[in-house]
């Protein structure tokens, strides 16, 4: 609404432009008032299924400042301080494009002719610039033969969600159905309340929350996703596991609440283990079943009439027994009283929490939604990265997703979903193609949620010849921080027989220096790299401390962006909202020398030589992946705009090219029922057992141990199971208080810190800038609120800020919100504000899941009072 | 007609998306907020709850600040919108001190965002669209340049975002309601009625005309 006049003040041009938002994963539909060229107003789009449907996040709106922030990259700099590391001057010096193109192309061009594995591209994942910055990083990887590391992957990232979330929800994360749902249990998670997924869930939870709604928060912090009448449950970082098995044990041994049918046919709940662990397979190698029906054990392939669950059997002179049969007796150890133990929840809490779910997930009822009949679960338990990341991160979240598995509660209405979503049916106008789980090895569902990655079966572990060690590790959801566990030197990476130098490395869009953990291994690493570019809106503590040249970016709303909606990794319309394809288009034209990186990229790729396999790359990416022909010519050069237009015209139509989208924004199209409750259509079983868990840890272990490689090798087993996470081993009397970090809604990584308006709200909260700590712990030292303390980890590194007194935390416990203690000069308004937790986390294999390389993020401190406040 | 707001804490999730919406709305510079956040906590731990209270002007009917005013800048309009007229404001600030609820600045100065570096391109737009003057007092006028503008064109407040206030229509959670206090079939009246809305301090006896719902 223009409320001024336009005559009066001499304005030209008013007009609105859609777009799409690029400040968190989640890619809002945006639309952006530009006055005379200047973007003046940001608002979501109404009817837009990609966000809240006309509501919009602070961060969000905060983009329009980004656009005009003086303190941005605006032409390329070259470094004339010959020295690096950490708060070196880089003392710039502005160089032209075309100087810094002809170095990069003779650098990159000999590297490429010598070694090219010696070349690393490392890319944010979509935080800033947008999606297609990682996208088109991921393929420039793949066509140069170099390296690639993922920085969204690692500290700040589900690991371990995201595996399980594939294995059994065909997907890449859960949430729940606040639609349909009534009782929903957080295990550090924020889901429509904060984090990367605010917009698209916030008005369904609220909805819910208004309708009646139970949410229970296990969380060492009383947060946001706490607030207002939702329950608070303080734990100790790290037991969330052992608490979900106590309830598991209350549901199946005390309750007796599980939901028979849906594990049966849904689950491999009846698949028969023998007493070494392992299924019983038959002569083709496939696992078996106990039909009661006619009791004959049959493969899982073959038509059964009622597996059994209970049980012992005697199957070709080998006693077995149901997987589910072996879990239920396991359980009966995770007693309540243990898991208060361990936990600090007291034991009548866990058993009253998991009464409440059993009885609330109303087993064999059932709910018709447009015309269609499907089992109704109103119960979900979720978790994400703040509860999962911790070294026993895989068993933590196949803990909380086995209590969904157990009451049948999961992609059916009320439930947990798999958030995608895991089916597609297409658009009415050909576009998408159809993608969604299919049966696979075992009878498990699989799923493809990447180009080029197939998410079960995971592949056999080998021996790695990349410094990303996804070929070891394999159920790795994304190649992640290699640098980081250089910690101490690159001894791992020689004992594997790795070359871990790198002659050059591009930076995309990351902050190396603040996503990972072990900042002064990273610092150390970054120093051998002769030849290092940064891509970026700012100048941040890895462009000043290790970039020999940095090239001007453009922002989000500088730039075109299609690939977001091509991929299945959990941005796109939740439950039953409308599927989507939205497309961000430069809402004003990149200012000073600032240039999309797709544009960059073409142009480097080109001069390269490298343009028939870039074109290769992209039918494969694009094309292939949507279940389309081959739509680019090898030899084509093509522009990142000319690009969109083909591969949209041939989604959507001749008619619906890159100048459709650009006037209208988006397509939309209603979801099908079976598309949002897809669990009751299709076939596939969820994981409750991993029986090939066993063999993959013997293999990484035949690996590893030989190079005296240690891992903790006792979770490579099939039944889930309680394993304190190390910072429960490190803890002592000294070191007697955990570190936890959170985030809310202000922020997405460290970066959103030196926007203004965030900097200025984040000012006034008490919750941003400061340590915070119970008034018992506080009062046990003699810290008052206001004090400067410094916190040390047992590894002698450090860092200090001022402390905030607060009742809603673990008085074992401590907490600062992640992101902050910058100290570049490129965003002054994030200089110096807050601890920097990233100096203290430490990554190594002592510090990881050993399955899914989750970083344990919790951190063991002491404190003691004074030190430099920031 | 009175204009009002519900805000349903129940479903407001502490993102002060409203406090931005706010700020960009009305071009505020660095420092000024006509909407905020108040944060606390009650309880003890184990028992202790964060609290987060989004508040703005109240538009109250019995408006201490318009009482006070000497210039009769600070006036009512018969919606009930309490405004600042910057062409009679001489920056006494009276106003400032009569608000119970503390929701008025006082504007000594138009300040960048970027400290000690030059006002953007954007916040230089900003003083052409939507001017303030400086040694004035400064609050929420319910985005009534939204309100006026769009009944102009036949649009109802509260229902049509063109007239509706900008934080309502940014709100992630959907926790702000806009509409007519008097209409007792208004969404407004409704959740008041059904959902026992209360004003802050209704002891203050101002008759404010922003609500909540307790959770």
């Amino acid at each position: 609404m223009e409320t001024y006049d336009k005559v009066k003040l001499g304005i030209k041009e008013d007009k609105w432009v859609n777009s799409i938002c690029s400040v968190c994963h989640y890619s809002c539909g945006v639309r952006v008032h530009i006055v005379d060229g200047v973007a003046v107003g940001i608002e979501g789009l109404p009817g837009m299924s990609w966000g809240s449907k006309g509501g919009l996040c602070g961060k969000s709106a905060g983009q329009l400042q980004v656009l005009y922030d003086p303190n941005r990259v605006n032409y390329p700099v070259r470094r004339g301080n010959p020295e690096k590391g950490i708060g070196v001057d880089p003392k710039w010096q502005r160089i032209s494009w075309d100087e810094a193109m002809n170095e990069i192309v003779d650098r990159l061009g000999k590297i490429l002719r010598e070694k090219p594995s010696r070349f690393g591209v490392t890319s944010g994942v979509r935080v800033g610039p947008g999606e297609h910055y990682f996208i088109a990083s991921v393929i420039f990887a793949a066509v140069y033969g170099a390296s690639f590391v993922s920085t969204g992957a690692g500290l700040y990232c589900g690991m371990a969600t995201h595996d399980v979330a594939a294995l059994n929800h065909a997907s890449w994360r859960m949430a729940p159905d606040f639609f349909h749902g009534n009782y929903t249990i957080y295990f550090g998670d924020q889901i429509g309340v904060g984090g990367h997924y605010l917009n698209v869930t916030a008005r369904a939870r609220a909805d819910g929350v208004a309708r009646g709604m139970k949410i229970v928060v296990f969380d060492p912090l009383c947060h946001n996703v706490a607030m207002a009448g939702k329950e608070w449950i303080p734990i100790l970082p790290g037991t969330d596991l052992i608490v979900a098995l106590a309830m598991a044990n209350i549901l199946v041994n005390e309750l007796g609440i599980y939901d028979r049918e849906h594990l049966k046919r849904y689950t491999d709940a009846p698949y028969l283990v023998q007493e070494n662990g392992l299924f019983l397979r038959d002569d083709s190698g496939e696992p078996l079943l106990w039909d009661l029906a006619d009791n004959t054990a049959k493969n899982w392939k073959q038509p059964i009439g009622n597996a059994a669950l209970e049980g012992t059997y005697e199957v070709r002179g080998v006693k077995v027994r149901p997987a589910f049969a072996v879990m239920k007796e396991h359980l009966r150890q995770y007693t309540a009283e243990r898991a208060s133990e361990v936990s600090t929840v007291p034991a009548s809490t866990i058993r009253r929490i998991a009464t409440e779910f059993g009885q609330e997930a109303r087993i064999g009822s059932t709910i018709e939604i447009q015309g269609v009949k499907m089992p109704y679960r109103p119960v979900s338990a979720i978790q994400f990265r703040s509860g999962s990341a911790h070294t026993n991160a895989f068993h933590q979240q196949m803990a909380v997703d086995l209590l969904n598995q157990l009451v049948g509660a999961s992609d059916v209405p009320g439930g947990c979903i798999g958030y995608g979503p895991a089916v597609g049916y297409g658009s009415p106008e050909k576009g998408l193609p159809t993608h969604g789980p299919v049966v696979s090895k075992d009878g498990y569902m699989s799923v493809q949620l990447l180009p080029g990655r197939t998410e079960w079966p995971h592949h056999d572990p080998e021996v790695p010849t990349n410094f990303v060690l996804n070929q070891l590790f394999t159920s790795m959801a994304l190649p992640c921080h290699p640098f980081t566990l250089m910690k101490g030197g690159p001894e791992l990476y020689r004992k594997l027989g790795i070359d871990p130098q790198l002659d050059a490395l591009l930076v995309v869009a990351a902050n190396l220096m603040k996503n990972f953990g072990s900042q002064e291994s990273v610092a150390e690493y970054l120093k051998t790299i002769p030849f290092v570019v940064c891509y970026d809106i700012f100048q941040n503590e890895t462009t000043e401390g290790f970039a020999d040249i940095v090239l001007p970016s453009a922002a989000g709303l500088e730039s075109l962006e299609f690939t977001t909606p091509t991929r299945r990794i959990g941005m796109a319309p939740y439950c039953l909202l409308d599927n989507a394809f939205p497309v961000r288009q430069p809402v004003v034209a990149p200012m000073y020398e600032r240039r999309d990186y797709s544009d960059f990229l073409t142009d480097l790729i080109h001069r390269l030589g490298l343009t028939r396999q870039w074109n290769s790359q992209l039918n494969l990416h694009f094309c292939k992946f949507c279940g389309h022909p081959d739509i680019f010519g090898l030899d084509e050069k093509l522009s990142w705009s000319a690009v969109a237009d083909r591969f949209l015209q041939a989604l959507f139509g001749p008619e619906k090219g890159l100048d459709w989208f650009k006037e209208h924004g988006y397509l939309a199209w209603p979801k099908k029922i079976d598309e949002a409750y897809w669990r009751p259509f299709h076939e596939g079983r969820a994981h409750i057992y991993m029986d090939y868990l066993v063999g993959v840890g013997d293999k990484v272990k035949a690996i590893c141990e030989p190079r005296d490689i240690k891992i903790d090798w006792e979770q490579y087993t099939p039944l889930i199971s309680w394993f304190p996470p190390i910072i429960q081993k490190e803890k002592d009397a000294e070191h007697d208080l955990y570190l936890v970090t959170f985030t809310d809604s202000l922020h997405a990584g460290s970066w959103t810190h030196g926007i203004p308006w965030m900097a200025e709200v984040s000012d006034t909260t008490g919750y941003h800038y400061t340590i915070l700590m119970n008034p018992k712990t506080a009062a046990a030292r003699g810290i008052k609120d206001g004090d400067t303390i410094t916190i040390e980890n047992k590894y002698g590194h450090s860092t200090s800020g001022v402390v905030h007194i607060i009742e809603g935390i673990h008085p074992e416990c401590i907490g600062t919100i992640y992101g902050t203690g910058k100290w570049a000069r490129g965003q002054p308004l994030a200089r110096g504000k807050g601890a920097n937790t990233a100096v203290m986390t430490e990554v190594d294999l002592e510090h990881i899941c050993p399955i899914t390389v989750t970083p344990e993020a919790a951190i063991v401190v002491k404190v003691s009072k004074g030190g430099t406040s920031k | 007609m009175r204009w009002g707001m519900v805000i349903d804490l129940a479903k407001c999730i502490s993102c002060y998306a409203c406090v931005i919406s706010c700020k960009q709305e009305h071009f505020l510079p660095a420092g000024v907020f006509w909407s905020r956040g108040v944060v606390g906590e009650v309880g003890t731990y184990p028992a202790a709850k964060k609290q987060f209270l989004p508040v703005l002007c109240n538009h109250c009917q019995e408006a201490a600040c318009v009482k006070v005013c000497p210039t009769t800048a600070t006036q009512q309009r018969e919606d009930g919108i309490v405004w600042v007229d910057a062409n009679k404001c001489i920056g006494c600030r009276y106003c400032v001190m009569a608000c119970p609820y503390q929701n008025r600045t006082y504007l000594a100065e138009i300040k960048p965002h970027h400290p000690g570096q030059d006002f953007t391109e954007m916040e230089k737009m900003g003083r052409r669209l939507y001017p303030l003057t400086e040694g004035t007092v400064v609050k929420c006028n319910f985005c009534m340049e939204r309100i006026d503008a769009g009944m102009a064109k036949g649009l109802q407040p509260g229902e049509d975002r063109e007239a509706t206030p900008a934080c309502v229509n940014t709100c992630p959670a959907n926790a702000r309601t806009f509409g007519d206090l008097d209409n007792p079939d208004s969404l407004v009246s409704r959740l008041i009625r059904e959902k026992k809305g209360f004003p802050l301090h209704h002891e203050f006896g101002t008759e404010p005309s922003v609500y909540y719902l307790r959770y």
